[in-house]
């Protein structure tokens, strides 16, 4: 293909790309319009105005564009549609006037190379889109601009460069290997084996897979509370979407051994961060295990086809989960204090519909009816046994008890913020809390709800083009 | 038959618990009115339901069902899975219809001994409602997604009403229940998705396998597809056991945590004792229900083979229960712990005769199950009458109460006989079924030899001294109380505690003298159970 | 049939509807309840009047498919009038005695219910429902012993015998199981033998072992003594009379499913405790103890006449037992009662503080002296006649046997009418004879019709007469009216052994005169010191072993299982929480030192590096070139080399 051609055909293709235009685009302006320091709710509704722009202005198409660099597919267009959403959940959350702009700048860089990362079939593309979302999450994280927040985002720093450069070696060598870096080309080798498990290291530390978590307590702990809701679900979804991608594409380099490695990656996943989880007071630390123990449930959806359904459904759920939890703390919280649970002891007699709130996000993380947690967990358990009786495989026999033990523990803690909430003395620390925030936090809870009652609603969501 | 009636009485409970979101928490008795009228309305249906119940429907344990409710409830398409089918299927039969009245009964009895709550009285109605609403759902429920809903829609309000309105050490003990139920009940929704994977009808049109949570298919071996994980041909072990055996385990020690059995019951005395007394009631009268019910319903009627292997260990935790429950119960000195390990005992007649697989037996213990919701209810009503008055409940503190409470003493003397197996009272007819048919098994095919009937009854012996000696020394005697403060609140029933024990009473004395009422609208369904079950016994 | 139905229907109810009256009017309940059991009385005389060799049947379904019924043939006929004449006379006789209780309604509520149930025993036809009214008359005799429950004493009695009543009465229940389980319908008219094997063996030892307790044989007889803190009306109609016969009447109706082996063994333990008892009588102080293991010991004699195939005469002397046997308790009662008025101590029965009341009780000790007479056997009164009838049979079935062993029976029963006679003399001696022993002198006392009438009446019953006219045999035979014909026992010994039974019975009453009344009642002081007496009169000590070893280490056991939960299963549940807790901690803690330590180290590091080089670095543009260039040309001069 001549570049003459080639350019014509990237002309043509832009319109396919144009819900991660209108972010660009709408970025931008946004960080010019700071300078007019409007107020922080107008900034709020251009942000959303542009999201959900993109959200409006999402293709569904199939196939490969931009010199086969980018991929479209159903799973592209579920991100597309899911994550300018979640972030859009992400802007209910209160946050100062001051730098305001700035933080939702980045928080839609984040976005927009989330999309890139889930559209790439290229894996160059793939890791600018990766250094894209790493470095504006680096900059989200010290937001606080406090001494916590700095310390939080070194951390960050440091590992996300330690680990991009490990992924960036394992794509050397993936190309080494089949000289080519998109994914339909790459075959089993033992040099392509080893580049992509390093590869696929990098993708496990931005999902967060143990040993490749450690970054994720620390962090969530100094970032500030909308920043972590965000980290925890749109790049975390994200990258999964990618494993997606890349488990699908590179079929022919799997062999069990892989298979059974990544299932015992996420054995420890979950068991790692249910244990970690279990003492913490810190309540964005407590949900930041509970977090990784999360992504040990989803990582098996990436690795068997076929599951899209179930894969879609449990990280919208999941999203939704952690946009309410973390929007719960965030209410909670003193200014530049993170919340600890002995803050919340007691408060059940003066809010008891946030009690029941907390209940509600607390039980659909453990995954308990009737919210949409169970279902999630019910369909991925499904998905898991389908596998075991099919292949008699004992890792996943081990990853179904696992799970289901993990949640009888995650249970422990998960319940011990609306334990503290209603069975623990108040302490008499005035908690302001905001009356608005109640109808966001109850549609959301509601809406849990009702994803357990009518499940299939979700079909209508971003459905699939030959299903 | 087509009627909402099953709806009506799952569902009321609920509506009664939306309509206090209107009521300002200040309005107490207006709380506790509404709360009395929902649950006098449940009870209505109920009763209507047993007016209306044929007691002869059917020919085969799958087709017993009456009232069916069936929607399709979500249908939603799952990838490689097919279509993801839940019904909300609804059925009552034999066996669920007098635990439906039984719960709705003590629903209001609940609503009665609650009256003097003070503190959060709506939430407490509310969750008490729902408490309600998800126990009588899983007696009805057909549809196993429906059913396991319903099982841990019960962990929650429980978790609440007992840590939230119990005694000293109510937080540990109410996270000690959820902890050992939610335990159980992650074991059932293990099998209920294999289950559901293994189960499922063929779609003419689309060849497309259609999965489904229906009870009923799981119950039928037609509906098993063939080479699935949990198919009778399943070829798939763990553990050196063939799956069905390990799914059934699971199912078994899942409700029989719940029931419980005994290595497992640690959580029932703590329960009980921190709960506050009608929550007691309700977990004591219908919680465990839920276990052995379970077990009827889900665990035997789908494993049939498997059950019937395990029979004999089965029967052996039963004795186990009824021995090691009355001897722990003889060393209590709490009245409230001496009544949970009682419950403990109680139980384990329904395991030796779902061991047993005799109609007798079968009969026996869902009869053991109905009269036990009656007089453990009336039990801890007791504890909570002198509870209420001194805010104690050790037996040595009380000394001779006969004569100053005759009233309360009578109720007593009554119930505890009840407990102890008195015949003419409804504690006996359960035992003697449950008997019966272990000792029948022994004479016909060996199945359950005789030490497991001979070691039961023993048991009754043991209850019979716990009992004895405890009407001894509280009421018995010189009239002494410990704190002389207490003098002063030491009166007999009063007309509300005599409301709420009246019910009771009369149901322990006629179901005692005349057990048919209740047993010949079970029988036939009981008949069908064991036939069903039966089947496999003739081919293996 | 319809009449009938109703009639009996209303004996079996009567009595309970009139304990409820009762119950419900206070102030006259002695005489309502009395009433309504003279009606039941009457209706059950003219019933039996009637019965002659009809068979009443009534059944129902209790169970689906599980039919119950009641029966009643002429022995049960008999004994349903037994029971409610009996039950009459001591419902008159509390009214006397109960005179000062302030809980009578509750007393004949429970003494109705006790008759009620113990008629229902007699007509029930099936196993289980025999069982519920075995079981309703055990509770209610309970209730009845705890009457004075004030007394902590009295509880704990009444508990102690429940217990042992509940421990034999669930053995039978398993018999009774068994029974049904080997494909029996439980239907008691319809029973027959069972073909023999180990579970025959089994259901008859489990049905023998209900039998004992109930009838207070050994090894159970401990209850019954127990058993006499009632009211003493109670002792005459229940431990006396009635409910301890119902485990003789339930050999009899179930005579026909024990092995033949078995009932050598039911006559052997008969015996022994017939035996056990008329000793153990023999040594007590305590008036109504006398009288209780004298219960024991006749009742020992029906089990052996039963064991032995004389049925016929074992269910004849439980007859004439329960009249003269209520009838001395009664005695004892009224005796009892006017001690208590007159003379109110602690120990209102001890017989060595009684003495002369034949002036002041004349008519009950005219009664006392009649139902004496009666229980020792001799001619002319009831009890005679039984109890040869007993002793004939026993040597014919002795003579029979094969075994030489088989004649310590009749010895051992001969011994035993020696023994009754002395400490029946003995107890009339020490209460009737002599002087009054207490402090107080006594006075006469206005009697009341209540008391006389029931009395004497007994005495009345205990006559001969009433059951045959000739004194020692003939033909007008109450038993083949009542119960059918008799096989006749017939041979040349049986006037000897007539003869030596009654000869030892005087000498027995001679004895006793002779120890207690010929020396006066200086004795008294030194009344039962030998250690071998006191050792009988505890009777045994079986009780202590029982309430002292047995019970205790079952308390034990209960409290080590309860150790199981505290010490075992709760701690393991705990550690395996305690062990995620800790590894929990270890994890979060791996977390944090890997990760802020890492960190901090390469903080430091760099913070080191830093402040190092900032020294190196001077302020001017110009040398950063300078060092950049020389840093430059070395690399290249290293290149150089290296390649």
């Amino acid at each position: 293909m001549k570049i003459n051609e080639q350019l014509i055909e990237i002309q043509e293709h832009f319109g396919v790309i144009s819900s991660e235009i209108i972010l660009i685009t709408g970025s931008i302006i946004l960080l010019i319009l700071g300078i007019l320091r409007l107020p922080l709710f107008w900034i709020k509704v251009f942000a959303a105005v542009v999201l959900l722009g993109s959200f409006l202005f999402a293709q569904q198409v199939s196939g490969f564009f931009f010199t086969r660099t980018i991929i479209r597919d159903d799973l592209s267009y579920l991100m597309t549609q899911l994550l300018p959403l979640i972030t859009l959940g992400v802007l209910c959350f209160k946050r100062q006037a001051h730098q305001s702009y700035e933080f939702y700048f980045l928080l839609m860089s984040v976005l927009i190379g989330s999309l890139f990362m889930v559209g790439s079939h290229n894996l160059l593309i793939l890791y600018l889109a990766i250094e894209l979302t790493s470095y504006a999450s680096y900059l989200l994280t010290g937001f606080h601009f406090n001494e916590k927040g700095s310390e939080a985002a070194m951390k960050y720093l440091l590992f996300g460069g330690v680990s991009s450069a490990v992924m960036l070696f394992g794509i050397s060598l993936l190309y080494g290997a089949h000289d080519s870096l998109y994914f339909d080309t790459l075959e089993f080798s033992l040099l392509g084996a080893t580049g992509l498990f390093f590869f696929l290291s990098g993708l496990f530390f931005k999902t967060s897979i143990v040993p490749f978590h450690i970054w994720v307590p620390a962090t969530y702990e100094g970032a500030p509370t909308d920043a972590v809701a965000f980290f925890s679900t749109v790049p975390k979804i994200a990258g999964f979407a990618v494993l997606y991608h890349v488990f699908k594409w590179t079929n022919g380099l799997f062999n069990p051994f892989l298979e059974q490695l990544i299932l015992l990656l996420a054995i420890l996943t979950i068991v790692w961060g249910t244990l970690a989880a279990l003492r913490q007071t810190d309540v964005k630390r407590m949900l930041s295990y509970g977090a990784v123990a999360h992504s040990g449930f989803i990582l098996p959806l990436c690795l068997v086809m076929d599951t899209y359904s179930v894969f879609k459904y449990y990280v919208i759920i999941y999203a939704f989960m952690n946009i309410l939890a973390f929007l719960f703390v965030q209410l909670h919280e003193k200014e530049g204090e993170n919340l600890s649970l002995s803050n919340v002891s007691g408060l059940g007699i003066k809010f008891p519909l946030l009690g029941v709130i907390s209940v509600i996000w607390a039980v659909a993380l453990v995954g308990l009816p009737p919210t949409g947690g169970f279902m999630a967990k019910l369909f991925l358990f499904s998905t898991a046994w389908q596998h075991y009786g099919s292949m008699d495989s004992l890792y996943w026999l081990t990853f179904i008890c696992v799970g289901v033990l993990s949640s009888a523990a995650s249970l422990y803690f998960y319940l011990r913020v609306p334990y503290f909430y209603f069975f623990k003395e108040d302490q008499g620390k005035k908690i302001k809390i905001n009356k608005r925030y109640f109808v966001i936090l109850t549609l959301l809870a509601f809406t849990l709800i009702l994803l357990f009652i009518q499940p299939n609603i979700l079909d209508r969501f971003a459905p699939m083009i030959n299903p | 038959m087509s009627s909402y009636i099953l709806s009506l009485i799952i569902w009321m409970p609920l509506l009664g618990a939306f309509t206090l979101l209107f009521f300002n928490e200040r309005q107490t008795s207006g709380i506790k009115i509404v709360a009395l009228i929902f649950s006098l309305i449940q009870l209505l249906f109920s009763i209507g339901l047993v007016w209306r119940f044929d007691p002869n429907y059917g020919d085969h344990l799958l087709t017993s069902f009456q009232f069916v409710e069936k929607f399709s409830w979500i249908s939603m398409s799952l990838g490689s899975f097919g279509s993801f089918n839940i019904d909300y299927h609804l059925g009552v039969d034999g066996m669920s219809l007098w635990l439906v009245v039984l719960s709705s009964l003590i629903t209001v009895l609940g609503v009665l001994a609650s009256w003097k709550l003070k503190q959060q009285v709506r939430s407490y109605f509310m969750l008490y409602l729902l408490l309600s609403t998800s126990i009588v759902g899983c007696f009805l429920a057909l549809d196993f997604f429906l059913f396991y809903l319903f099982f841990e829609l019960v962990l929650l309000p429980m978790f609440f009403l007992i840590g939230l309105w119990g005694g000293p050490r109510r937080s540990y003990a109410s996270i000690k229940f959820f902890i050992y139920t939610l335990v159980g009940s992650l074991l059932i929704l293990v099998v209920m998705i294999a289950l559901y994977l293994s189960v499922g009808v063929l779609d003419p049109t689309s060849e497309m396998m259609i999965h489904s949570f229906n009870l009923l298919h799981m119950m039928d071996s037609n509906y098993f597809i063939e080479g699935s994980s949990l198919a009778k041909d399943s070829v798939l072990t763990f553990m050196g056991m063939p799956l069905r055996a390990v799914a059934f385990l699971a199912l078994f020690l899942g409700f029989a945590i719940k029931l419980p059995i005994v290595p497992f019951h640690t959580w029932l005395p703590d329960a009980h004792v921190e709960a506050a007394t009608p929550i007691s009631v309700i977990l004591a009268a219908l919680l465990l229900k839920l276990g052995g019910y379970g077990l009827y319903r889900i665990a035997f009627s789908i494993f049939p083979d498997a059950a019937l292997h395990f029979g004999y260990y089965i029967a052996i935790f039963g004795v186990l229960a009824i021995i090691y429950g009355g001897l722990n119960a003889m060393a209590q000195n709490d009245l409230k712990r001496m009544i949970a390990y009682s419950s403990i005992s109680h139980m384990g007649f329904v395991l030796i005769g779902l061991g047993s697989f005799t109609v007798e037996g079968a009969a026996g213990g869902m009869f053991q199950m109905i009269a036990h919701g009656f007089i453990s209810a009336a039990l801890f009503l007791i504890v909570g009458v002198l509870y209420d008055r001194t805010q104690n409940r050790k037996i040595e503190n009380f000394s001779g109460l006969a004569t100053k409470l005759p009233g309360y003493s009578f109720v007593v003397m009554i119930v505890f006989f009840a407990s102890l197996g008195l015949p003419g009272l409804a504690g006996f007819v359960g035992e003697l079924l449950v008997l019966m048919g272990a000792f029948n098994v022994s004479a016909v095919d060996g199945m359950l030899p005789n030490w497991i009937g001979i070691v039961a009854v023993m048991g009754l012996l043991i209850t019979a001294a716990y009992y004895l000696w405890t009407i001894q020394r509280m009421f018995l005697g010189k009239y002494w109380v410990r704190e002389h403060s207490w003098e002063p609140k030491m009166k007999d029933l009063e007309i509300r505690e005599w409301l709420i024990f009246t019910p009771l009473i009369l149901g322990i004395v006629v179901l005692g003298m005349y057990p048919k009422i209740i047993l010949d609208t079970m029988n036939h369904s009981i008949e069908l159970f064991i036939a069903h079950v039966g089947d496999l016994k003739i081919k293996l | 049939m319809i009449m009938e139905d109703y009639l009996l229907a209303l004996i079996l109810l009567l009595p309970l509807l009139g304990g409820i009256m009762a119950y419900t009017i206070p102030s006259k309940s002695g005489i309502i309840a009395s009433i309504f059991l003279s009606l039941t009385t009457i209706l059950a005389g003219y019933y039996l009047s009637f019965v002659q060799g009809t068979l009443w049947m009534f059944q129902f379904e209790w169970l689906p498919g599980f039919v119950m019924g009641f029966a009643v043939d002429r022995s049960s006929a008999v004994l349903i009038l037994l029971v409610s004449l009996i039950s009459f006379l001591v419902h008159l006789f509390s009214i006397f005695y109960l005179s000062e209780d302030v809980h009578k309604d509750r007393y004949y509520l429970k003494l109705g219910f006790f008759t009620f149930s113990m008629l229902g025993l007699l007509m029930s036809d099936h196993l289980i429902l025999l069982f519920i009214f075995w079981e309703l008359v055990g509770f209610s005799s309970y209730l009845l012993i705890i009457f004075w429950f004030q007394d902590v004493k009295n509880a704990i009695a009444g508990r102690i015998a429940f217990m042992t009543n509940r421990i034999a009465d669930l053995i039978l229940f398993m018999g009774l199981l068994m029974l049904l389980g080997s494909g029996n319908d439980g239907f008691i008219s319809s029973l027959g033998p069972l073909p023999e094997n180990d579970s025959s063996t089994a259901i008859g030892i489990c049905l023998l072992i209900g039998v004992l307790g109930k009838s207070a044989q050994f090894p159970f007889f401990t209850w019954l003594p127990h058993a006499m803190v009632g009211p003493t009306p109670i002792s005459a109609l229940i431990h006396a009379a009635t409910m301890v016969a119902a485990g003789v009447y339930l050999l009899f109706r179930l005579f026909i499913v024990f092995d033949p082996y078995l009932l050598d063994w039911i006559a052997s333990l008969g015996i022994i405790t017939a035996f056990l008892g008329a000793l153990i009588a023999a040594c007590q102080t305590d008036m109504k103890a006398v009288l209780a293991y004298s219960t024991i010991s006749q009742l020992g004699y029906m089990v052996m006449g039963m064991g032995v195939g004389a049925y016929d005469m074992a269910l004849f002397h439980l007859w004439t037992h329960a009249f003269f046997k209520a009838g001395l308790f009664l005695c004892a009662g009224s005796v009892i009662h006017y001690l208590s008025i007159q003379d109110p101590t602690t120990a209102p029965q001890d017989m060595r503080r009684m003495g002369g009341l034949k002036s002041y009780l004349p008519i009950t000790f005219w009664s006392y002296l009649v139902c004496m007479m009666a229980l020792v056997g001799l001619p002319f009164f009831s009890g005679f006649l039984s109890k040869e009838g007993i002793i004939l049979g026993v040597f014919s079935w002795a003579m029979q046997s094969e075994n030489g062993l088989a004649f310590a029976l009749p010895i051992t029963a001969l011994g035993i009418s020696f023994l009754t006679a002395y400490y029946m003399g003995k107890q009339l001696l020490l209460v009737f004879f002599g002087s009054y022993r207490g402090e107080k002198s006594l006075k006469m006392l206005q009697k009341s019709w209540t008391e006389i009438l029931p009395i004497s009446v007994l005495a009345i019953l205990s006559l001969g007469v009433f059951y045959r006219i000739h004194p020692l045999g003939g033909d007008l035979n109450f038993l083949e009216y009542w119960l059918g014909t008799q096989p006749k026992v017939e041979g040349s010994w049986v006037t000897p052994m007539i003869g030596s039974s009654i000869l030892l019975v005087l000498l027995g009453l001679g004895f006793s005169y002779w120890t207690y009344g010929r020396q006066g009642m200086r004795k008294m002081k030194s009344f039962n010191s030998s250690r071998l007496s006191i050792f009988v009169q505890n009777g045994f000590y079986l009780d202590k072993f029982y309430m002292g070893i047995l019970v205790p280490s079952f308390d034990w056991l209960a409290f080590k299982t309860s150790k199981v939960d505290t010490v075992l299963i709760n701690p393991f549940f705990n550690k395996i929480s305690v062990s995620i807790v800790v590894l929990s901690k270890v994890t979060d803690l791996f977390d944090r030192l890997i990760v802020d330590g890492l960190i901090s180290l390469i903080k430091s590091v760099v913070q080191i590096l830093g402040s190092m080089f900032t020294k190196f670095h001077p302020a001017r543009v110009q040398i950063h070139f300078v060092s950049a260039i020389i840093g430059l040309v070395i690399i290249l001069v290293w290149l150089k080399f290296a390649l």
